[in-house]
């Protein structure tokens, strides 16, 4: 599963992806990815970001097909409505109406934010779902936010391009929902943390619909991702996500 | 009263007194003429490094230094302006400056670029950037109904661009709004330096500010100090003027610590020229003092044997060289301004190679004398100590001398 | 001629005070313009070296669009003929190739755009002197997997610390992106904090490997043995191999060009008023000299030596000691030239010290080529001879009554 769609769909599976060994830990991972997964899908969401001296809210509607495609329109602010990515593969590209230019993103641009977030364009097509990125256990088993869950230790494999030293992950037991994601880095520090939140039925799946991403080292920083519309399984070919699309897409 | 005889000693033999004040003189004027041309070449070599890069002071959000994001752009208006340039005489001129990354695209190529937003006159008298234009024209600040570029002429060719053409602009603005705008490219600029020339777009300041939604404010002010010698002092005045939380004030050292580098090892050097040029001016006086010395050795001996007291004579031996000294040194500033006011005038060209190197970037291919007072009272105190120390020796020598050995000279 | 040089001789001897202090402001002479023309070239050499040394060598080779466009496709496909037709070359003192790319580094705090350097461990320390700047950790040569090296600054914004994992992500000579993690194993310290902040050096085996599978050069760096060989060199490279662009490290860097064209004829002035100020000691110390003699002279006029003869006695005395001088000199330069080249002149005692915080280095090796003790001596001697011409003829005016009175 691409980087892409974890933006664009959900953030929310980021962790989720990485396979799982042993046995019980993997059945917990797998059906927690189930959850989330779909062949294609279409979204409405809402990305606010938020900094110590602004706040910015960016509107957008995602479409992705497998992992390799997908393509977002921003429809607000209105200074911004219209401009689409296309992820194709590792390549993005980016339209910009009011320059009417379709723009390939440069190497040089990857490790810019994208659109003023907390993630990066790299963000958007790294493939960060390595089967053997990271060893894991239950570590225990608590309740969060009053419902019960497993805590899963991740620790990244030597080789593997994975900057955490260490990733806790909170699974919800009823209907396998991952509630939260500690980052650590190397030295055992907690880099950032995931909250999963507002849980609602969407799409015809019970999922949690707002992702808060909270880094450590930056007090005040923090990007919200929000669905209003979540649809799984639509009617999308390869043929949509061209270049003549970014500029006709509504 | 050994005042007065040492006086009328000295122009007992004016020729031998001529001769000693003239190796103090020439002393003076080449310690001041080497101080002079290393503070002058150090002076411009700051100042044409400067002119290419930071200026020599600038102003900044305390944040930008750390993150320089067009987020941490401050405002600028006249008020600013005003108080800046009110806040110490020697101020010369600002370059009020926008600065950022961002994506330069042709019809299909795209490339990463830096994107200056400046005030064009400021930025001519800056840097002369007017005459790297190599097609086309320049910028002018208050453009009116279009939007004009100047670019890197090593980008246009990357970007498949020349005058007249399109150029597209994408990236990000301040609290991150999307930047995005096109632009006519009115010229082409040709810089030495190779990742500018491949890889620079200057907007006027007005168009920058609107590409980036940052209305009315820029990321640095450059602060041009008359003189770069009045960095430091112009510096502390802006700290005193304005408030530490709001703008911070950075001297060339702090925004270009290579230049430093560099400069540090010359200073080394230079301070070693210095060393050898105190040695051999000393030995210079030396060997004039210890001649007159060997050679006043009979008069003296007559002297102390007609019942003349040795403190006496020593005293009034070291009051007439006190007093050459003093008229050398005198004598030296009196030769040396007028020598290094001409070279200051009319500086030392380079030729050749370094020539035409300076001439690429813009630069006038001179290295003006420094007229700096301090050097004066330096170097002038200097040569007064060296001579004074030499002085001692007839003196001492005088404690020590017996009759009978400068007699048989 | 034969009683004048006796006489001359004897007037020597008769006055060793002063023929002392005479040979030794002409020694000193020698031995001060010596030393400063070879701390000069000392100087001079350092200071370039300082600047080239420690990245940019005297030339580089390039596939001729890789430093506009800096893609990792455009690799010096002859690399391996390029380096051993260097190692053969006896221009040439050493050359090491570089695998460069552009991408970006992620640690657990944040992302940054930086330059991967991929460098053979080996051939990059005979060639640089980067290895210097070092601060911490270990060099490449480390048993960790895919070490990197990285600028403290870079490793500070990216609280990153030795031993850890950093991942780097780039295009590959397909244009696709790869991403691995490298293992952070040293961290360095230049006077540049931009490049501290953007640099980072990798095995170049490690990088060819996820680049391309199989080795890749986009850059070779040469050291030639003589620096005025550049462009020579350089033009020999362009003809002889295709798809390759050699430029000289002024073409590279105009900039650091005019930093040492500047320094290198301040130098040249700086010199010319030393040695001004060598000759004007002489100068006065010979006049003096030789005007408390007039009185000798106007005696020697009494008892009938012809005002010739006088002449000739005086410069004969004077040749005799500036040749003596300069002989001493000579040797007292020689020495302590051939000692301070072995053992070199640290400016730190000067106050540059606050250099070698930058890596940066402050012993001076002085060397001193034949021409330099040619123009001292001549300068000395010339001066030395001038300042007895001028006082010798002036006694020759004077009548004999008067110089005695006198």
């Amino acid at each position: 599963m691409s980087g892409f769609t974890r933006i664009a769909l959900p953030l929310l599976l980021s962790i989720i992806c990485q396979t799982v060994a042993a046995q019980s830990a993997e059945e917990i991972i797998e059906r927690m990815e189930e959850v989330m997964r779909g062949e294609s899908s279409y979204s409405e969401m809402t990305m606010t970001i938020e900094r110590p001296r602004y706040t910015r809210e960016v509107s957008m509607k995602t479409w992705s097909l497998g992992d390799d495609y997908s393509l977002i329109l921003v429809t607000a602010p209105s200074r911004d409505a219209g401009t689409t990515y296309l992820k194709r593969e590792t390549e993005i590209w980016n339209y910009v109406p009011n320059i009417d230019r379709t723009i390939k993103m440069p190497p040089s641009m990857m490790s810019q934010s994208w659109m003023g977030s907390d993630f990066t364009n790299d963000d958007l097509v790294r493939e960060s779902s390595t089967l053997n990125d990271y060893e894991h256990q239950i570590l225990r088993e608590e309740p969060i936010d009053r419902k019960e869950s497993w805590v899963l230790e991740l620790i990244p494999k030597p080789d593997a391009p994975v900057v955490w030293g260490k990733v806790l992950v909170w699974v919800e037991k009823e209907n396998y929902l991952q509630l939260r994601v500690e980052n650590y880095n190397q030295r055992g520090e907690l880099a950032s943390t995931m909250e999963f939140s507002d849980i609602t039925r969407m799409g015809g799946r019970t999922i949690p619909t707002k992702m808060t991403m909270i880094p450590e080292d930056e007090p005040d920083h923090r990007t919200i991702l929000e669905y209003s519309d979540l649809q799984f399984d639509v009617d999308l070919a390869e043929s949509f996500f061209t270049q003549q699309n970014m500029r006709r897409v509504r | 009263m050994y005042l007065k005889l040492a006086w009328r000693n000295i122009w007992r033999n004016k020729r031998r007194t001529l001769i000693t004040v003239s190796s103090v003189m020439f002393a003076v004027i080449f310690a001041l003429a080497l101080e002079s041309l290393e503070k002058g070449a150090h002076d411009m070599m700051i100042e044409n490094m400067t002119r290419f890069h930071t200026g020599q002071i600038q102003l900044q959000d305390p944040r930008y230094q750390d993150e320089p994001s067009l987020d941490n752009a401050f405002e600028y208006d006249s008020n600013l302006s005003r108080r800046v340039l009110t806040a110490d005489s020697r101020i010369d001129y600002l370059v009020p400056r926008i600065e950022t990354f961002m994506l330069a695209a042709g019809d299909k190529q795209t490339r990463g670029a830096m994107v200056f937003g400046i005030d064009p006159q400021a930025e001519q008298q800056l840097n002369g950037i007017n005459e790297k234009l190599a097609e086309g024209d320049f910028i002018e600040s208050n453009s009116g109904a279009g939007r004009y570029a100047v670019i890197g002429k090593g980008l246009a060719e990357r970007l498949r661009l020349s005058t007249g053409d399109t150029l597209a602009l994408l990236g990000q603005g301040r609290f991150g709004m999307t930047a995005s705008g096109l632009f006519e490219i009115s010229g082409l600029i040709e810089h030495p330096m190779r990742d500018l020339n491949n890889g620079v777009v200057y907007l006027s300041l007005q168009d920058a500010q609107w590409l980036t939604s940052a209305d009315g404010r820029v990321t640095s002010l450059l602060v041009m100090p008359q003189e770069v010698r009045h960095t430091h002092a112009v510096a502390s005045a802006l700290r005193e003027e304005l408030p530490a939380d709001t703008y911070s004030i950075l001297t060339w050292q702090q925004l270009i610590p290579d230049l430093l580098e560099a400069l540090e090892f010359d200073r080394a050097s230079t301070r070693l020229y210095m060393g050898i040029l105190y040695i051999i001016i000393g030995f210079g006086i030396f060997g004039t003092i210890l001649t007159m010395t060997l050679e006043r050795l009979r008069e003296f001996g007559l002297l102390i044997s007609v019942g003349m007291k040795r403190i006496k004579l020593a005293l009034v031996v070291f009051i007439e060289t006190f007093l050459i000294s003093l008229l050398g040194i005198a004598a030296g500033f009196a030769a040396g301004i007028p020598i290094l006011w001409y070279f200051h005038l009319h500086p030392i060209e380079f030729s050749g190679d370094a020539a035409e190197v300076m001439a690429d970037f813009g630069i006038d291919p001179i290295l003006p004398a420094s007229l700096s007072p301090d050097i004066f009272l330096w170097q002038g105190l200097i040569v007064f100590c060296i001579t004074i120390l030499i002085c001692l020796y007839p003196s001492l020598k005088i404690k020590t001398l017996s009759i009978t050995e400068s007699s048989r000279k | 001629m034969q009683i004048l040089f006796s006489i001359s001789w004897r007037n020597i001897w008769r006055h060793p005070a002063r023929s002392g202090v005479l040979i030794a402001a002409i020694v000193a002479g020698i031995w001060a313009g010596i030393t400063i023309s070879g701390l000069t070239n000392g100087i001079i050499e350092q200071r370039f070296n300082n600047l080239i040394q420690d990245d940019l060598t005297h030339l580089q080779v390039h596939h001729p669009e890789f430093l506009a466009e800096r893609e990792s496709p455009m690799i010096l496909s002859q690399a391996d003929s390029i380096l051993s037709f260097l190692e053969s070359d006896s221009l040439v003192a050493s050359a090491a190739p570089r695998t460069i790319v552009d991408g970006m580094i992620q640690s657990s705090v944040t992302t940054s755009g930086v330059q991967v350097r991929g460098i053979d461990p080996g051939l990059e320390r005979q060639t640089t002197t980067f290895h210097e700047n070092l601060t911490s950790g270990e060099y490449l040569n480390s048993d960790l997997r895919n070490p990197l090296l990285m600028g403290e600054r870079l490793a500070e914004k990216l609280n990153a610390e030795i031993g850890e994992r950093v991942v780097l992500t780039f295009q590959d000579v397909n244009q696709e992106l790869v991403t691995a993690s490298f293992t952070l194993s040293g961290l360095f310290k230049t006077a540049s904090g931009p490049f501290d902040e953007s640099t980072t050096f990798a095995r170049s085996d490690d990088l060819s490997e996820l680049l391309a599978g199989q080795p890749v050069t986009h850059e070779i760096v040469v050291m030639l043995q003589d620096e005025a060989k550049s462009t020579e060199m350089a033009n020999t490279i362009n003809h002889q191999f295709e798809d390759a662009e050699a430029e000289t490290w002024y073409e590279l860097s105009p900039e650091l060009r005019y930093i040492t064209d500047f320094g290198g004829t301040m130098t040249f002035y700086v010199m010319v008023v030393i040695m001004l100020a060598l000759a004007f000691g002489i100068l006065n110390t010979m006049l003096m000299a030789i005007f408390e003699r007039m009185r000798e002279l106007g005696m020697l006029m009494a008892i009938g030596m012809s005002k010739s003869r006088i002449f000739f006695m005086i410069m004969i005395e004077s040749v005799i000691l500036t040749l003596s001088g300069a002989a001493a000199g000579i040797v007292l330069a020689w020495i302590s030239i051939t000692l301070l080249h072995k053992n070199g002149l640290d400016l730190s005692a000067v106050g540059g010290d606050s250099m070698a915080e930058f890596g940066y280095d402050s012993v001076i090796y002085p060397t001193v080529q034949s021409g330099d003790y040619i123009a001292t001596i001549l300068l000395v001697i010339l001066t030395a001879v001038l300042a007895a011409v001028y006082p010798a003829l002036k006694a020759l005016r004077l009548n004999p009554g008067e110089v005695v009175r006198e």
